[in-house]
């Protein structure tokens, strides 16, 4: 038992808490509102190569685990940065689960080195359910339907989806950006630093990826990793609100006092503090559950993770409204972002709802 | 980073080899010793203390010839030099063989270590093993009715007459006194110095005349909890651990590994229980009382995870007493919830008397106010973690004499 990064993923965290402070600090989130600036995306992606942490070495990426990844999303997450990033780590570790070694060859490289973005377009929902349906046979699918909410579906050059052929089977399928008869419309989003796009599908060619019969146990997976990297977000936001919400209280004085100094504060941030205890915790074990590919607790670490990290961010955020009084609730102070952040996190890859309901299965409530 | 790690340099929640050897050691140790574990309550579902005490020390006497009595002590002492996440193993394993020792804990976990770091050569000679061996169970003697969560404001005196300390006062909250041996006392010995830098640190055998301790029945009905009454008790000059005045300092070192013991209680093996009550009743998932349970199940499985990572603080040598105030309010929260939604799930049922979720619901208030109230650790917290600064004491300075009484009654 150890509960401690290693020299690596501490100087991991290190350079990208230096990099993001830089180059892509939430002020720059706000005013590129969940684009990317071309010369810090490159350097993001092939300097440090964020986009491939947790991608095989043979594959372009960087032969990490899901402990880099955590690392790496948790840091973007404390100052809403990223852009497309995090939809195409996502799809990236869908390829890795999803798709033949042939087609890994021929994908990844280009995601894993930023030359293209990718998403992987299912928002709701613990599972990935599917929106769309799929007709033909072999690799070649035509598919239709409507996906809302698609995690920056609107930028992204590869998006993957679950489609449900005519023989009720599942099918991961690859749609590219410019395919006749897809349409993406920007969705008006609660997080003002994260794109999303409703997106419409007419008979659109799409590619069947992965072995037959794989899609299944794939999609699961990799539905239950996406609630667990939305952990590393929840846990990095939620530690900067707190952060930001002390540094207030230890600087504003009112009554001849620091207001840190009053109790009714200083109880209140130690109270978030607790919750932000947990949910890192939660988030460390549930990273370190992907990266060990413990499948048979691997479902548990997703609810767990992500119902924490929900709970702790979306008390943070509104802390660190609170502390700062009338001036964090001004659209100029950056709390309201997080605050937006936190709970857009919360609806993303299944609702606390979904999770808690999940959860009370798994551990014996079976009616 | 293609070089994946090996030896638990990385993050890691399963036992090393070391570790696992460690466990199969100690597991096949136990085993012959292994009993079901009940939650030890009778029929108006109170714990039979007396016979607790009997069990807990003939457990200790046979745990003590098989050299394994204190091991998280060191060597020296008479344990065997575990590292903290061996202790933890061993503590699960005891756990796991229904062997766990409550009663004896203020002498094993809180008092020994204190000892260990702060007594004279001698003082651990006459002390340590017999503590160990379960012959001399110890009581805290702290807390007193004018001294709850301001501790340092406590009153009771002892004046030294040749080497003989007198001591006169009444202590409060002491767990078990009306079957301990031997008490760990917090006296005033420098009244006219500020209120932490007057206070020595004595053990007084529990037998000596003048010492007189009243059961108090606690809400739940039970008795855990004592009046310890002193009237002009004699306590030799021999048994002042530490330097005269210092005893502040090492209570701290007491009150740490006390908060660190009730921090580490197992909060996921109470919310499975509860998981199964609620399965019994026919709650299904999709109800509110379930998604609240879901919530706690998740609370409750960080607390746990929290726990490893509090103990990897300790095995890099660092302090991580702040986290365990932290941990400590979120196992009270953990344990009080899964008492309510325990009765909620019982519906009318929970008119009655007795039963495992009614005497949880009775105990939940203590948690929130023993070892510390929840207040005092978020100031813990707040002020050690955060870095808030500390509320304004205006009294800190002053003698102790001239400090303000409250109007409370004696």
């Amino acid at each position: 038992m150890n509960f401690a990064f290693d020299e690596e993923q501490e100087a991991l965290r290190a350079t990208l808490r230096a990099f993001v402070t830089e180059h892509w600090p939430v002020a720059e989130a706000r005013r590129l509102a969940g684009g990317c600036e071309p010369l810090v995306w490159r350097r993001l992606t092939q300097e440090l190569g964020v986009a491939g942490l947790a991608i095989p070495e043979e594959l372009g990426g960087q032969g990490g685990s899901f402990l880099e990844l955590g690392i790496a999303f948790a840091e973007l997450g404390r100052e809403l940065a990223g852009g497309p990033l995090f939809a195409t780590a996502l799809a990236a570790r869908a390829l890795l689960h999803g798709a033949t070694r042939a087609e890994q060859a021929e994908l990844l490289p280009a995601l894993t080195s930023g030359a293209r973005t990718a998403t992987l377009a299912f928002a709701g929902g613990v599972a990935p359910a599917a929106r769309l349906t799929a007709s033909g046979s072999g690799s070649e699918l035509a598919v239709s339907g409507e996906v809302r909410f698609a995690l920056s579906g609107a930028d992204a050059d590869l998006l993957l989806f679950p489609a449900r052929l005519g023989s009720g089977e599942l099918a991961l399928c690859a749609v590219e950006r410019a395919a006749a008869g897809l349409d993406a419309q920007p969705a008006n989003a609660l997080d003002l630093t994260r794109r999303f796009a409703h997106l419409s599908l007419r008979e659109v060619r799409a590619r069947r990826l992965g072995a037959a019969g794989s899609a299944e146990a794939a999609l699961t997976r990799v539905a239950r990793e996406a609630a667990i990297a939305a952990s590393a977000e929840q846990i990095g936001g939620a530690e900067r609100c707190l952060e930001v919400a002390v540094s207030h209280a230890r600087e504003r004085f009112q009554f001849g006092r620091p207001i840190g100094s009053f109790q009714a504060l200083k109880h209140r941030l130690a109270d978030a503090l607790m919750l932000l205890d947990l949910a890192r915790s939660a988030a460390h074990w549930a990273w370190w559950v992907a990266a060990s590919g413990r499948s048979e607790e691997l479902a548990e670490a997703a609810h767990v993770a992500k119902l924490l990290g929900a709970e702790a961010y979306a008390r943070c955020a509104a802390d660190e409204i609170h502390v700062h009084g009338g001036m964090g609730f001004t659209w100029e102070h950056d709390a309201h972002l997080y605050y937006r952040r936190a709970r857009s996190l919360e609806a993303l890859f299944g609702d606390s709802a979904a999770h808690r309901r999940e959860l009370a299965g798994e551990l014996g409530l079976v009616t | 980073m293609s070089q994946r790690r090996t030896e638990q340099t990385s993050l890691d929640f399963e036992d090393s080899p070391a570790d696992a050897a460690f466990r199969a050691e100690v597991r096949a140790l136990l085993a012959p010793h292994a009993r079901a574990s009940t939650l030890g309550l009778d029929a108006g579902g109170l714990h039979d203390l007396a016979a607790a005490v009997q069990d807990a020390r003939a457990w200790q006497r046979t745990l003590h010839g098989l050299g394994w009595a204190a091991p998280s002590w060191p060597r020296a002492a008479g344990g065997r030099d575990l590292t903290p996440g061996q202790s933890v193993i061993w503590g699960q394993e005891c756990a796991r063989a229904g062997r766990s020792r409550s009663m004896l804990t203020a002498g094993l976990d809180m008092l020994g270590p204190t000892l260990i770091a702060h007594a004279s050569d001698t003082q651990k000679l006459r002390f340590l093993e017999p503590t160990a061996r379960g012959d001399v169970m110890w009581c805290q003697l702290f807390s007193e009715p004018g001294a709850g969560s301001d501790l340092a404001a406590l009153s009771t005196r002892a004046v030294l007459e040749g080497d003989t300390w007198l001591v006169n006062g009444q202590k409060l909250w002491s767990s078990f006194a009306n079957y301990a041996d031997w008490g760990f006392l917090l006296a005033r010995t420098e009244p006219n110095q500020p209120k932490h830098a007057g206070i020595s640190f004595l053990l007084v055998d529990m037998r000596s005349p003048g010492v007189e301790v009243r059961p108090l029945v606690e809400m739940t009905g039970g008795n855990h909890f004592n009046e310890v009454f002193f009237t002009d008790v004699r306590v030799p000059d021999a048994q002042r651990v530490g330097a005269r005045a210092a005893g502040w300092t090492i209570a701290r070192t007491t009150l740490a590994n006390e908060r660190l013991s009730i921090g580490q209680m197992a909060p996921l093996e109470p919310v499975r229980r509860l998981f199964a009550h609620l399965a019994a009743r026919g709650v299904s998932r999709d109800s509110a009382l379930a998604a609240e349970a879901a919530q706690l199940y998740a609370w409750a499985k960080a607390l746990d995870l929290l726990g490893a990572r509090v103990l990897t603080k300790l095995a890099r040598g660092e302090n991580p007493s702040a986290e365990a105030a932290l941990m400590k309010n979120a196992a009270g929260e953990v344990l009080g919830r899964a008492a309510r939604i325990g009765l909620e799930a019982s519906g009318e049922d929970a008119l009655g008397g007795g039963g495992e979720w009614q005497h949880r619901y009775l105990y939940a208030p203590s948690l929130h106010i023993g070892g510390g109230t929840d207040d005092v650790m978020k100031n813990v917290a707040a002020e050690q973690v955060l870095g808030l600064p500390r509320e304004p004491d205006p009294w800190k300075a002053t003698p102790f004499e001239q400090l303000p009484r409250g109007a409370a009654k004696p």
